[in-house]
């Protein structure tokens, strides 16, 4: 009986093939950061939140996204970027993690683009890459561009 | 001396086996080239041991191992497996395999695990 | 072979030719079938056990040069059967081309025992094919090279290794123009220095000819990236041969993508939240027309209230699913655990079929998974073969209770009092007064896991909060029974329904939160010297009783101050027996509320177990009295 159920387990592996190569760009100290597109929900402008008295400096606050609640971080605090004023460029990208939608502000989104994997780079390990290190998936490289692929996961679950 | 079945879809891998197997003393008593020949031959022939290759064409190894040990619990099946195939070695184990070949084959080793599998539990079978 | 037996297999080679004669028929077969369907697996699978069987009877007949090209293309073929790489006409050419070298070689083995110059330079040509295909395919199979600002290599990756031939030890610190064939590297090195100079942000790429150790010569696409490390800047070079494939294969991932469409749940998610829009607004305008007295208008919103019940009652039944959803993924962790245990375990599910709300049954993973590891590390003993784990879902009148037991050593609780005397979980003349129950509860505190992890003396409740929180956060709560050498059991027990809830929502400075009501036995309005101070703790006089009382700006840590003339509400909240003052700025309103869950993320602040969506879109977070209480008083 184990033995069915961990055949079925292992048959299970095959979805989510759609569009997995394609990738949200958007931009945030002066570098392009990329984020798997079918991982995205939407994208929405900046509005109101409510703070959650003690949460860490980069958890934004909590959003109504149509009945749901979401918590929102800001990208360049969630690296210790140095912080940018918001603008009208400003934008919350929803993300979906663990099956929920969580938003992500950035300084602003550039374009949903390919990225085939022939283009994606994994980083070797290497010590100075060590900075962003296990947040980065790999590196897109296109025509004239740099792309700095996201591993959402791990930047949303790690505290 | 004891008596063993050799099952592989190779006629080389089952002659080379045979080979090796009856130059230790032991006697094979029948080959077979696919899972539905071994059950067969199984229950006709209720050998000591029985090699089963891993992969085969239609009915595998393991479907092929599971079906003899419901058969007969005490089977004592020796799995011929190659690198690169630990997953489906493991499950063979889970299925009660008694011991494993590995392809290429070497005589010593096949015939160490053969007396091993063979020396576990003294009184069964009828040889 | 000398290092293998003497066993002479040659006498065999009858059998040998007999058996790849026919493999070769098997073989081609399998590729005309692939070649009508490329989405098929059997062929593929096929050619695999042919190519696999070929390397092993080859390797002992001592064919060596057929053993290592099927060892090539048996990885191709794994690559292609886990759909690593895609199928494409020139596959297919490359594999025919594979039949037929192997053909070649193993005739001439059996003729004059080598392989002809002729069949060696066509075997190393289908080699080098089947590294282009995988190149081209597989960001693992491309060479990455990284530059410093001299452009001297600081390493390559295993695939550029392949690729020029030299190590990655052997290159570091050598000049890249070495990978460059000399009528191009002056003009290469010039356009990579440009780059280098000019500090671009963007990279660039270029078809160029490399030139590996041995001097061959071949086609590459070169991008080269600037990468700004904290210290300084790294270039990356990342090369791939440069060829163009057929891809016949678009009609058939047209249909794969059809196939592998994800329906149903993200659909549900969005019925869910409009229906939880659609009671939002229908609360709206129950405050509006309020003070209308218009019969028609109100019967025909209490018409409306009914549709949107119904509606939800739908949309809710629509999103349960069984919780074999899950469940069925655990047999392997289990039986991954176990072995890293060293132990035996039979691991039984039973109620896969009962069904829960999807969201809750997400959640639930993580919880399940750490009850999992915490059986098999600590419940089951070493000598049990084997020791039974039981993951259980059931129904129990409105509550949904999920299982996980073990018949191993059960918890030992006289040492888990010593541990908690130890780490001042509990104080030491408390300890022979604490009953069973407080102390395995001890188990769900997270400070207590890692006391255990530190001390390492029985190991038991390795991230077991997290059970508690989830439990908690779904409305639920936790439990656990055990019995010394019997086994252990937690029960995870969670309500059926998403949960509609009267609250109060107060306010403290601008927040706006929201109290269940259920655990609060009165409100009222007092004055700052009605608190008084007794040892350094804040108590409220309460019908000539004193009770606990916190302000709740401060359990929950924020700034806001309140003034010593300032009026307070005291919300005073019964638990068990004790009653305990929270004091707030002021009282919102008391309504039935949808408590919406909160995300992973939130759900992290311990504080709070849910929120709400006021009338004016805003959002109040709920808060989890029980927790606030315990981290303020315990």
């Amino acid at each position: 009986m184990v033995q069915e159920s961990l055949r079925e387990a292992m048959h299970e592996d095959t979805e989510d093939e759609i569009e997995r190569d394609q990738y949200l760009v958007f931009s945030g100290q002066y570098q392009e950061f990329g984020i798997q597109a079918m991982r995205i929900q939407e994208i929405v402008p900046l509005s109101g939140m409510t703070k959650v008295p003690s949460a860490p400096p980069h958890i934004e606050g909590i959003l109504n996204l149509r009945g749901r609640l979401v918590s929102v971080i800001d990208f360049r605090k969630r690296f210790g970027f140095p912080p940018k004023d918001h603008d009208e460029d400003t934008r919350i990208i929803m993300v979906e993690h663990h099956g929920f939608p969580t938003g992500v502000i950035v300084d602003s989104v550039a374009e949903v683009i390919r990225i085939p994997d022939e283009k994606v780079q994994q980083l070797p390990e290497y010590s100075t890459v060590a900075v962003m290190e296990g947040y980065i998936t790999g590196v897109g490289m296109l025509d004239k561009r740099l792309v700095i692929l996201l591993d959402i996961d791990r930047i949303l679950s790690a505290n | 001396m004891a008596h063993i079945v050799v099952v592989d879809d190779a006629s080389f891998m089952r002659g080379s086996l045979k080979f090796i197997i009856e130059s230790s003393g032991h006697e094979v008593v029948g080959t077979g080239k696919n899972g539905t020949e071994a059950l067969e031959l199984y229950k006709k022939l209720k050998p000591d041991l029985i090699t089963l290759d891993i992969l085969m064409k239609g009915i595998d190894g393991l479907a092929a191992l599971k079906a003899i040990r419901e058969y007969d619990p005490e089977a004592k099946v020796i799995m011929v497996t190659a690198l690169g195939q630990e997953e489906k070695q493991r499950q063979a184990a889970e299925l009660g395999a008694a011991g494993y070949i590995r392809k290429p084959f070497k005589q010593s080793e096949i015939i160490d695990e053969i007396e091993k599998a063979l020396g576990e539990k003294v009184g069964t079978g009828d040889a | 072979m000398p290092e293998r037996d003497k066993t002479d297999f040659s006498q065999f080679l009858g059998e040998y030719l007999a058996d790849v004669k026919e493999s070769f028929q098997i073989m081609s077969n399998a590729l005309f079938a692939l070649e009508k369907d490329y989405l098929l697996t059997e062929p593929l699978d096929e050619l695999f056990r042919e190519v696999h069987t070929l390397k092993s009877s080859s390797s002992m007949i001592g064919f060596s040069g057929v053993m290592q090209l099927a060892q090539v293309v048996e990885g191709f073929l794994d690559r292609l059967r886990k759909s690593e790489v895609r199928v494409y006409e020139e596959s297919i050419d490359i594999l025919f081309e594979a039949i037929a070298v192997f053909e070649k070689m193993a005739g001439e083995y059996a003729e004059s025992g080598a392989v002809s110059f002729e069949t060696e330079g066509r075997a190393g040509a289908l080699r080098r094919g089947i590294a282009r295909l995988e190149s081209r395919e597989m960001p693992a199979f491309q060479g990455i090279i990284a530059l410093n600002k001299e452009r001297h290599i600081e390493w390559l990756n295993p695939a550029a290794e392949r690729m020029f031939g030299y190590t990655s030890d052997a290159a570091r610190g050598r000049h890249v123009s070495m990978l460059i064939p000399e009528p191009n590297r002056g003009e290469v090195e010039q356009f990579l220095a440009e780059y280098v100079e000019k500090d671009e942000r963007e990279s660039i790429s270029r078809e160029v000819p490399g030139v590996s150790k041995d001097g061959s010569v071949f086609p590459m696409e070169l991008s080269l990236s600037g990468m700004n490390l904290p210290e300084r800047r790294l270039f990356l070079m990342i090369v791939r041969e440069a060829g163009e494939f057929k891809v016949k294969a678009e009609l058939t991932t047209a249909i794969e993508k059809i196939q592998t469409i994800r329906v149903g749940t993200d659909l549900l998610d969005n019925l869910f939240n409009l229906v939880g829009e659609l009671i939002i607004n229908k609360n709206r305008i129950d405050t509006l027309i309020a003070p209308i007295e218009k019969k028609e208008l109100k019967s025909a919103i209490a018409v409306l209230n009914r549709t949107i019940n119904a509606l939800q009652e739908n949309v809710s039944a629509s999103r349960m699913v069984p919780v074999d959803e899950i469940f069925r993924r655990f047999p392997r962790l289990v039986r991954d655990l176990a072995k890293n245990a060293g132990k035996e375990v039979e691991f039984i599910i039973k109620g896969g079929d009962i069904e829960l709300d999807k969201a809750m049954l997400d959640s639930l993973g993580e919880p399940i998974i750490h009850l999992l590891r915490n059986a098999v590390d600590h419940g089951i003993r070493e000598d049990q073969k084997p020791g039974a784990i039981r993951l259980t879902a059931k129904r129990a009148e409105n509550h949904i209770l999920i299982e996980v037991e073990d018949n191993g050593r059960g918890i030992d609780i006289g040492h888990m009092k010593e541990i908690a005397v130890k780490r001042g979980f509990i104080a030491p003349d408390a300890s022979p007064l604490m009953q069973d129950r407080d102390v395995l509860n001890l188990l769900f505190k997270p400070g207590f896991t890692s006391a255990e992890k530190v001390t390492d003396v029985s190991g038991r409740g390795v991230g077991l909060d997290v059970v508690k929180t989830v439990a908690g956060k779904l409305s639920g709560s936790a439990n656990v029974v055990t019995k010394k050498d019997e086994g252990s059991r937690f029960t995870m027990s969670l309500p059926l329904t998403t949960a509609i809830v009267q609250t109060l929502l107060v306010g403290v400075g601008e927040h706006i939160f929201a109290i269940p009501t259920d655990i609060i036995s009165e409100t009222l309005g007092i004055k700052r010297e009605e608190i008084k101070v007794v040892q350094d703790a804040q108590v409220l006089i309460l019908r000539d009783e004193a009770i606990p009382y916190f302000e709740l700006s401060e359990v929950l840590g924020m700034n806001h101050r309140t003034t010593s003339s300032e009026s307070r509400i005291a919300v005073i909240i019964a638990r068990g027996e004790r009653l305990i003052g929270v004091g707030v700025d002021s009282m919102i309103d008391q309504k039935e509320n949808i408590i919406k869950p909160l995300d992973p993320i939130a759900q992290q602040f311990r504080s709070f177990s849910g929120g709400t969506i006021l009338g004016d879109g805003s959002v109040a977070l709920m808060l989890d009295i029980p927790v606030l209480l315990e981290l303020k008083i315990g």
